[in-house]
């Protein structure tokens, strides 16, 4: 009821793979210094956190270039057909010359998981 | 000074009993204002209780203190004069004068006198009487939450307080005391 | 009395000095200067050494300032007023504290902001006893004998944060990082706890909406996108389930309500208890605890069968309404009335008055959702039944949430987390938030030992032994752990229980980030400094940065609070700075507003409407729309238990504060006279509670205010910690009694199944 801040993994969408629970006992310290890149493509919604935050948002700013944009901005189909067919169409040669296609997979990660319409509800506080 | 006379004010209170809805703040806010040290408190609010048969049940709230009577019996049975009341109708204590005698807490037919056993002082409503000198209102009156509490001068026809009381009914508490407070309550 | 000149001068000063109002009086520096002499407050000059020597390496450091040689002092000087935010409750209304020659002398509400409108309740006016409470966490402490035991080692700083440290890292290496339980509740700082956390790489963060709002906010989120407003000041009907808003206070929600009194056509409360609340209410309903559900699906069926509904609304805005009107059929008013013991008649007439008042016209739903095991799906038949009426976005219905956005630090990507989480989510529960966790879940799990073990818990501002049901069962949670770790400012029952107590600064003592309140007047707080932090306390962002440090996560805390704010701010017009530099809150104008999103109609759903049928739920195999549950009966000469509050604590949180206290010393149960009588007990006397898993003793409050078959008492009391010198003792814990139970859709608690014997204590 208060607050908009819409953390977590969408529904269905789990991030647990097949990673058998008594070696999950015995992982250790932090997880890997990289990305996490499963199987579909996806990327890892912190790094895209980051990338966004550090690169995007140079420009996606209130009374910036880019105009605000912000995760919520679109909804989950949005951002997905802006990654796969527009393409920053607005300023194409930044997306290419700003961001490794890695990093554009981490961004998708992100801006889907916590769309307008993600299913994640707000939370308290 | 007579009422309506318009050249002294008359500070009142006049509270909206359907509003107050026992929040308490007005107790604290007191507290905190005037450093009244416990147990003792100057404002309380006095509660009706559960009232009826279930499931037809009432219950009231109606917060109080010294009524600022016009006619306090605490001034009249004062042996030294400690006890006054200022030209807008504060009943103040001037301790310097106070024997300790505590013939004007039996006195108040309201029982709103206390004696502050940490300051040696007779503990009492002032209308937060420093406060009105900074043009500020009393503290119970500004944090209540439910809006119940209203202040000012009643010989300002315009003021908040003679308006609900030219268009409520109102009562008084022991009227039949012949106080004449200046602590109202309206519907 | 003037026995002692010196006492009596000073307020004799003041008379003398009142006398002349009417005539002018000397300069008012003067008079001010005297009127503060009369303030006296306790000095807080004694050392933190000084107060070991006086204790003697036991409990008693925690022990009140009658014992410490503190003295009084009076003060004087100039008045400094700080703008801050109250933070006694969740409501975080603005707040001025006046500061005199460092010691806050008063708290005054805020007139500029939005919600508190410059008042505080009595907490909040209370909020100096607990800036000032002698039993306040003073230093860091270390446990030195059996857990519980109350042996403490005074620590410094560095001894204590070394040591949390490095008992976290031994259990990582143990356990991995999943092996540490983090849970903490909202405040302007817990967002450093948080990262902390996440830094740290475990995925088990537990915060309170699983026992307070979840299946509120799951519900309407589902239905709405979010979860809306309500705009009660400009209301014509208003319908309340439980909302005990008298005594339950939210602002602006209470202000709204109570002044408005007289000039709304209908306040309807539904309760199976006569509370303050209801004694404001133009019609009570003693309904049948655990039946609301009931009630709102017979309104339901009257509004669809009556076509009292918005019926363009309802075509344009929202999915599923054809499946409502097939799914409501068996719902009537007369099957109703059997479940909720009221009239048909009367849920009839209520059903069209709230439609005939629409769009004027709220049932509103409050927050607390944790009653029983159809909270969720009660909170759906709320949402449903506001979005059939057509209230949405409309004055004096229900409006989007507005909130402001800040600007952010950047830090570093936080880890990939491999592991699951302790309590299943997202799986378990898909439909919740999930770094909120489900705490009944995750406590079972724990004790389970699967599907691994979870051996350290770092606690921030929460107080599990009174917020969970089943307290023996939170017990062992905590006996099974390797290491504990509580951040607080008083010494709770769970700090009590505790390996590291961390001290931290109050809300007075604080500088905190920039918080903006989820309303329908957009708004931004800023909480500046009143005093500096008393005895060794810290504020938590401190606390985390020293502990991240130590834990090798030093490169997420690689920033200072100002630069943090600062960059908060960067987003804000340079007016709105100023404003929240002076006043402390700045309010974005032209709010409320009304029909721009109507008219837009995107709601963040995956149809894009109000989902009446939910397809989410759907998704999950949850019944999409409202189905009711009847709860079992309680067994003959037993009762069901009813837990709730009032206005003069917070939880379980201020029950120490001796200023509240002398409001309310202590909770007693609330028994129909008709069962006393049967029960042989008298109002006044100590009863026995028995439940199947706690039994506990208070005095009973026989009154007519409460239904035959169920029994209530306050929340928050019964405190153990000997250190919570004023709290101790007093009362009974509610969640001692207790079962636990939990809605099936969100992992709420359900704190309303217990069913308890009652007898008068020998």
């Amino acid at each position: 009821m208060k607050g908009h801040s819409r953390i977590g993994r969408p529904s269905g969408r789990s991030r647990v793979g097949s990673v058998a629970f008594a070696a999950a006992v015995l992982v250790l310290g932090f997880a890997l210094a990289g990305p996490v890149i499963g199987g579909e493509g996806e990327g890892s919604s912190k790094q895209g956190k980051f990338l966004f935050r550090s690169k995007c948002k140079e420009c996606h700013w209130p009374d910036r270039e880019g105009g605000e944009v912000t995760p919520i901005t679109f909804t989950q189909q949005q951002w997905k057909d802006f990654f796969d067919k527009n393409k920053h169409k607005k300023k194409k040669d930044v997306w290419g010359e700003k961001f490794t296609a890695e990093e554009l997979v981490h961004i998708k990660t992100y801006l889907i998981e916590h769309a307008s319409d993600s299913p994640q509800p707000e939370t308290c506080g | 000074m007579k009422q309506g006379q318009g050249r002294f004010k008359r500070y009142a209170m006049v509270v909206e009993v359907k509003k107050c809805f026992n929040c308490k703040g007005c107790v604290v806010a007191c507290r905190a204002e005037n450093n009244v040290p416990l147990p003792i408190s100057r404002n309380w609010i006095e509660e009706s209780g559960i009232r009826g048969r279930y499931p037809f049940l009432g219950q009231t709230f109606e917060p109080a203190a010294c009524n600022h009577c016009e006619r306090p019996p605490c001034e009249r049975v004062c042996p030294t004069g400690a006890t006054y009341r200022t030209s807008e109708g504060i009943v103040m204590v001037d301790n310097r004068k106070c024997i300790g005698c505590k013939y004007c807490i039996q006195a108040c037919p309201y029982q709103a006198r206390s004696v502050n056993r940490r300051d040696k002082v007779i503990e009492k409503c002032t209308f937060c009487i420093h406060r009105l000198e900074e043009g500020r209102i009393p503290a119970c009156v500004e944090t209540c939450m439910g809006g119940a509490r209203h202040f000012g001068d009643v010989n300002n026809p315009d003021s908040e307080v003679a308006r609900l009381l030219a268009h409520k009914d109102s009562y008084v508490k022991k009227s039949e005391a012949g106080t004449r407070p200046a602590f109202y309550y309206v519907f | 009395m003037n026995e002692e000149n010196g006492t009596c001068k000073e307020s004799k000063a003041v008379g003398k000095e009142k006398k002349q109002i009417a005539e002018p009086g000397p300069p008012k520096s003067e008079r001010g200067r005297l009127v503060m002499d009369r303030r006296r407050f306790l000095s807080l000059s004694v050392s933190a050494a000084a107060l070991v020597a006086a204790s003697g390496g036991s409990w008693r450091f925690l022990a009140g300032t009658a014992h410490g040689g503190l003295d009084s002092k009076t003060v004087q000087g100039a008045t400094r007023v700080v703008p801050t935010v109250c933070g006694l409750c969740t409501n975080k209304c603005g707040a001025l504290a006046r500061v005199v020659d460092g010691v806050v002398v008063k708290l005054d509400g805020n007139p500029r902001h939005p919600k508190s409108r410059g008042k505080l309740c009595a907490r909040g006016q209370a909020g100096l006893q607990l800036l000032y409470d002698p039993n306040r966490l003073k230093v860091p402490l270390i446990r030195a004998g059996a857990r519980g035991s109350g042996q403490w080692k005074r620590a410094s700083w560095q001894e204590a944060l070394d040591y949390t440290a490095e008992r976290l890292l031994q259990i990582k290496e143990r356990y991995g990082p999943q092996g540490v339980l983090f849970s903490s509740t909202e405040e302007f700082q817990e967002r450093f706890f948080l990262d902390l956390a996440e830094a740290f790489g475990s995925p088990n963060t537990i915060r309170h909406p699983t026992q307070c709002l979840v299946a509120n906010n799951v519900a309407f989120f589902h239905t709405y996108g979010t979860v809306p407003l309500p705009d009660l000041a400009n209301s014509c009907l208003i319908l309340m389930a439980g909302a005990n808003r008298a005594e339950a206070i939210i602002t602006p929600d209470t202000l709204d309500l109570f002044e408005n009194l007289h000039y709304r056509s209908k306040f309807i409360y539904l309760d199976p208890r006569y509370t303050v609340t209801a004694s404001k209410a133009d019609i009570w309903i003693p309904i049948k605890p655990g039946t609301d559900l009931a009630f709102v699906l017979a309104m339901i069926h009257v509004i669809v069968k009556e076509n009292l509904y918005d019926r363009a609304f309802v075509e344009q805005c929202t999915h599923g309404f054809d499946k409502l009107v097939e799914h409501i059929e068996p719902y009537t008013p007369e099957w109703a009335a059997r479940e909720c013991e009221v009239p048909a008649v009367q849920i009839v007439e209520i059903a069209r008055m709230f439609a005939s008042a629409a769009p004027r016209a709220i049932f509103y739903y409050g927050r607390r959702s944790s009653f029983d095991r159809n909270q969720t799906a009660f909170r759906r038949a709320l949402a449903i039944v506001n979005a059939i009426v057509g209230n949405w976005d409309s004055p004096g219905g229900l409006l989007p949430p507005q909130s402001v956005s800040l600007g952010f630090t950047l830090i570093p990507p936080f880890p990939d987390i491999e592991a699951p989480r302790i309590d299943g989510l997202p799986e378990s529960y898909p439909l919740n938030n999930t770094q909120d966790g489900v705490y009944s879940r995750a406590r079972e799990n724990v004790l389970k030992g699967e599907p691994y073990p979870v051996k350290g818990w770092m606690v921030y501002k929460q107080n599990p032994l009174h917020g969970m049901p089943d307290r023996a069962k939170t017990q062992k949670m905590i006996d099974q752990m390797e290491f504990l770790c509580v951040i607080d400012v008083l010494p709770s029952d769970t700090a009590w229980q505790a390996d590291v107590i961390l001290p931290e600064a109050t809300y007075l003592e604080r500088e905190d980030p920039l918080h903006t309140e989820s309303s329908i007047r957009p708004h931004v707080v800023y909480r500046q400094q009143a005093v500096e932090p008393l005895y060794e306390s810290r504020p938590n962002f401190w606390i985390m940065k020293e502990l991240a440090g130590r834990l090798g996560l030093g490169s997420y805390f690689d920033y200072d609070l100002k630069t943090y704010i600062e960059n908060q701010m960067m987003t804000l017009s340079e007016e709105a700075r100023q404003a929240l530099r002076e006043y402390g809150v700045w309010t974005r104008e032209g709010y409320p507003k009304y029909g721009e999103h109507r008219a837009k109609g995107r709601f963040r759903t995956p149809t894009g409407k109000i989902e009446i049928y939910s397809t989410r739920f759907e998704q999950q195999g949850k019944d999409p729309l409202p189905v009711y549950q009847p709860l079992p009966k309680p067994p003959l000469g037993q009762f069901r238990l009813l837990m709730g509050r009032n206005a003069y604590f917070t939880h379980a949180a201020l029950q120490n504060n001796r200023w509240l206290l002398h409001l309310y010393p202590e909770n007693r149960l609330w028994i129909h006279p008709e069962e006393a009588r049967r029960l042989g007990i008298r109002d006044g006397t100590t009863v026995e509670v028995v439940s199947p898993v706690g039994r506990g003793t208070l005095k009973a409050y026989v009154t007519e205010a409460i239904r035959r078959d169920c029994v209530y008492m306050d929340h928050g009391f019964g405190h153990t910690s000997p250190a919570l010198e004023a709290a101790c003792g007093r009362g009974v814990s509610d969640q001692t009694l207790i079962a636990d139970a939990a809605d099936e859709v969100t992992g709420g608690v359900s704190y309303h199944e217990t069913f308890v014997e009652v007898r008068a204590a020998a």
